[in-house]
C-alpha cells in the first residue's frame, strides 16, 4: 500500500491516483480538504514510533504503507468558518502528517524537513552546487551601490524573490534599475542574466524526465501577453542526469523538480530543485510517465 | 586579538531582553574579550551584502569573497569574525510597511538563513530552515534523533481528536493547541478534566526533571540521567555543536530525554564559565586559520 496526502482534485494528485490504480498499486488517500475529520494517532513508545488512521472499519497502520506523497496545498476554504475546534482538528492534522512524514521509516516523496531548503532559494543554490550542479551568480543585498556594481560586472541581471514566496523573474532593465534605492527596505537577490534553453527535469528515485522548453518570456511560467511555451521530451547528456540524480539524493528530495538551463556555450546551470513539483504541467503536454514512474517508486520498486 | 572592522571578535545576536545574552558579554568583556551585541534595532540599519557560494559547481557552501554585514557603527561581520552567536529566530532587516510584512519577513529569513550558512564554522551552531539558531526539534524528531543516539524519550501519543481516539497509553494529557507540533521546550498547559472534547491532544508519560546538561562538541557539561556519550551522539544527530539537553526521570524509573535546545539557557551550575570558554576556544581557532 503507499498513501497519498494532498488534494484529490489537484492534478499531481490526481495524476498519481490514477498511476497507481494502473499499475495495480493499492494507494490509500488522505484529502487534505477533509483533515479536520482524519482521526490520526502518532506516537512513540516502547514498541517504537506508530502511526494510526481511524475509519469507519477500524484502525489502519499507516506505518505498513511502503511509501508516502505529501502534496501540501493548503487550498482555500469556502463557506462559514469552522468552529474553532474544527480549526484545530484540522491544524493537528496538517501538522501531524507532516511530521510523522518527517520520520517515517519508508520512502517519502518528499520529507518536509528536506522540502525546507528550497524556502531560501540562495541557501539551496549554495547546496546544489556543493553537490554538483553550477548556479548563477548570486547577489542578495539592500545596498543599492552593490548591485550597481554587481550589474556593471555581469551586463545583465534578473531579481527574483530569495524566499518559497512565489515571485516573477524580471530582468533588471535601466528603467527598473532607476528605483534601485528602494532595495535599502529589503534585501533582494540579483543574479546574473543566463541565456539559453530552459530544460525541466524530473526525478524519482534514480529515473530522470527531461523536457526542452521554448519560451519567450525570461520567466517561461508566466506568457506576459506573449506566446505560451512549448514543452518537448528530450534526453540529458547522461553526465547531467547522474548529477541531477545526485542533487536530489543528496537534497533528500527523490522526487524532484529541477530547473536547469543549457546555455548558449553549452554549459549546464541550475536555478533550484522544486520539492514539490507540480509535475502534471509537464507530463500533460509531453506524455513523459512520471506519476507512473513516481506510483512504482513508492511501491518500492527500483532504487 | 581584535582590530578595524571587527576582526576576531565574538557577536553576539540577540533579542534586546535576552538576559542570558548580557551575561555572556558581560563575562566575556571581563575577560578582555572583543564582542558585542548586535539585537533588532542595530540589525534594522545593518547593510547586508551577501555572495552566496555560485557559479561552477565546488565543495562547501563558504561564500564569497565581499561577503559582509555592514554595521550602523561601521563595525562588521563577516569572514574576519571571530564566532557569531545567533540567538534570534529572525532576520530583522526588513523595513517594510505592515501590509507587506509577511513577505518581508520570509525574504528576510531567507537570507539571513544563507547568509549565515556562507559564515561556516564561525556561526556557534549551524543554521537551519527550521530555525536561524540552529535546527528546532520537535516530539517526533526528538523521538526519531534519540533512537539513533540510543536512548529513550517518554512515551507519547499526539491525537487530532481526542474524543474518537481509543484510549492510548496511559499518562497526563496535555492541551495541544496547534499550528505545529508541541515544542518539547516549552511547558505545556495540563488538558482540562471531563469528558474527551473533539479536540488534539497530547499525551504523555508524567518525567520528574532533571537539571539540563550542556553538550559543547564531544564534551558534556552537567549531570544527567542518561549517559554523556549519548548525549554527544544526540546533539549531533540533531545537527548541534552547542545544544542544552533536558532529561528527567519517568514513574518506573527509567532516564528519558525530554528536549533539545540549540539556545542554551545556561542555568545549572558550571554551565555559564563552560561555555564562555567554549565561545573563546572556537574564536581561536577561527582566528589561527584565518592567519594560517
Ligand atoms: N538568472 C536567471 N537567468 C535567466 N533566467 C532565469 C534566471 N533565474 C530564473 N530564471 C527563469 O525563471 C524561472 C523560474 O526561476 P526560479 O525557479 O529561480 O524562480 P522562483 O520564482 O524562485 O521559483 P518557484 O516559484 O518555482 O519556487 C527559471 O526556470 C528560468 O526560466
Amino acid at each position: 500500500m503507499i498513501v497519498i496526502i494532498g488534494t484529490p482534485a489537484e492534478d499531481p494528485v490526481r495524476r498519481l491516483v490514477d498511476a497507481a490504480r494502473a499499475e495495480g498499486v493499492e494507494a490509500l488517500v488522505l484529502d487534505e480538504t477533509a483533515a479536520a475529520d482524519w482521526n490520526l494517532r502518532v506516537g512513540s513508545g516502547p514498541e517504537g514510533r506508530y502511526a494510526r488512521l481511524a475509519g469507519a472499519d477500524g484502525e489502519v497502520d499507516l506505518a505498513g504503507a511502503t511509501g508516502l506523497y505529501l502534496r501540501l496545498t493548503a487550498p482555500g476554504r469556502t463557506g462559514p468558518v469552522p468552529d474553532p475546534l474544527e480549526q484545530d482538528r484540522h491544524d493537528a492534522a496538517i501538522a501531524l502528517a507532516a511530521g510523522w512524514a518527517d520520520v517515517a521509516a519508508m520512502r517519502v516523496a518528499n520529507r518536509p524537513r528536506a522540502m525546507a531548503s528550497n524556502g531560501s532559494k540562495p541557501y539551496q543554490a549554495a547546496l546544489i552546487r556543493s553537490f554538483g550542479l553550477a548556479v548563477p551568480p548570486t547577489l542578495v543585498t539592500n545596498d543599492p551601490a552593490a548591485v550597481q556594481g554587481f550589474w556593471d560586472q555581469h551586463g545583465r541581471l534578473v531579481y527574483k524573490s530569495a524566499s518559497g514566496v512565489r515571485s516573477i523573474v524580471h530582468e533588471l532593465t535601466p528603467a527598473r534599475g532607476a528605483d534601485l534605492a528602494r532595495v535599502r527596505h529589503l534585501p533582494t537577490q540579483f543574479q546574473r542574466l543566463l541565456e539559453g534553453t530552459n530544460v525541466r527535469v524530473h526525478v524519482v528515485g534514480a529515473a530522470v524526465f527531461a523536457c526542452e522548453i521554448g519560451a519567450a518570456t525570461i520567466d517561461y511560467r508566466y506568457r506576459e501577453g506573449g506566446e505560451a511555451a512549448t514543452m518537448r521530451a528530450v534526453e540529458l547528456p547522461p553526465a547531467v542526469a547522474e548529477r541531477c540524480v545526485a542533487v536530489a539524493a543528496a537534497l533528500d528530495l527523490p522526487f524532484a523538480g529541477i530547473d536547469l538551463l543549457r546555455d548558449d556555450d553549452g554549459n549546464w546551470w541550475c536555478f533550484e530543485v522544486n520539492p514539490s513539483p507540480a509535475y502534471s504541467c509537464f507530463e500533460e503536454p509531453t506524455g513523459l510517465p512520471i506519476a507512473a514512474a513516481l506510483a512504482r517508486w513508492l511501491a518500492g520498486e527500483g532504487e | 586579538m581584535s582590530g578595524r572592522d571587527g576582526q576576531g571578535e565574538i557577536v553576539v545576536a540577540a533579542a534586546r531582553g535576552d538576559a542570558t545574552a548580557a551575561t555572556i558579554l558581560a563575562a566575556l568583556r571581563r575577560r578582555g574579550r572583543a564582542s558585542r551585541l548586535v539585537d533588532e534595532a542595530t540589525l534594522a540599519r545593518a547593510v547586508l551584502e551577501h555572495r552566496p557560494a555560485s557559479g561552477a559547481p565546488g565543495r562547501g557552501t563558504q561564500a564569497l569573497p565581499g561577503d559582509r554585514l555592514q554595521l550602523p557603527d561601521g563595525g562588521v561581520v563577516g569572514p574576519g569574525t571571530g564566532l557569531l552567536v545567533w540567538r534570534l529566530d529572525t532576520f530583522p532587516l526588513a523595513a517594510v510597511s505592515a501590509g507587506h510584512r509577511e513577505y518581508a519577513d520570509a525574504e528576510a529569513f531567507a537570507a539571513g538563513l544563507s547568509w549565515l550558512t556562507g559564515l561556516g564554522d564561525k556561526v556557534l551552531n549551524p543554521p537551519d530552515p527550521f530555525g536561524l539558531a540552529g535546527p528546532r526539534v520537535d516530539l517526533l524528531r526528538l523521538a526519531q534523533l534519540c533512537e539513533q543516539a540510543g536512548v529513550a524519550t517518554a512515551p507519547f501519543e499526539l491525537c487530532t481528536n481526542q474524543a474518537a481516539a481509543r484510549p492510548g497509553p496511559t499518562g497526563r494529557a496535555w492541551v495541544w493547541q496547534p499550528p505545529g507540533l508541541p515544542d518539547p521546550t516549552q511547558r505545556w498547559t495540563p488538558h482540562p478534566a471531563g469528558p474527551p472534547l473533539p479536540r488534539p491532544v497530547l499525551r504523555t508519560a508524567a518525567v520528574q526533571p532533571a537539571e539540563p546538561v550542556l553538550v559543547l562538541d564531544a564534551r558534556v557539561v552537567g549531570t544527567a540521567a542518561v549517559p554523556g556519550e549519548a548525549l554527544v551522539a544526540l546533539a549531533a544527530a540533531a545537527g548541534l555543536r552547542c545544544a542544552e539537553v533536558s532529561t528527567g526521570t519517568t514513574a518506573d524509573g527509567r532516564p528519558v530525554v525530554t528536549a533539545v535546545s540549540p539556545v542554551p539557557g545556561l542555568r545549572a551550575a558550571g554551565q555559564f564559565p563552560a561555555f564562555v570558554s567554549y565561545l573563546e576556544r572556537r574564536a581561536d581557532r577561527t582566528i589561527e586559520e584565518a592567519a594560517a
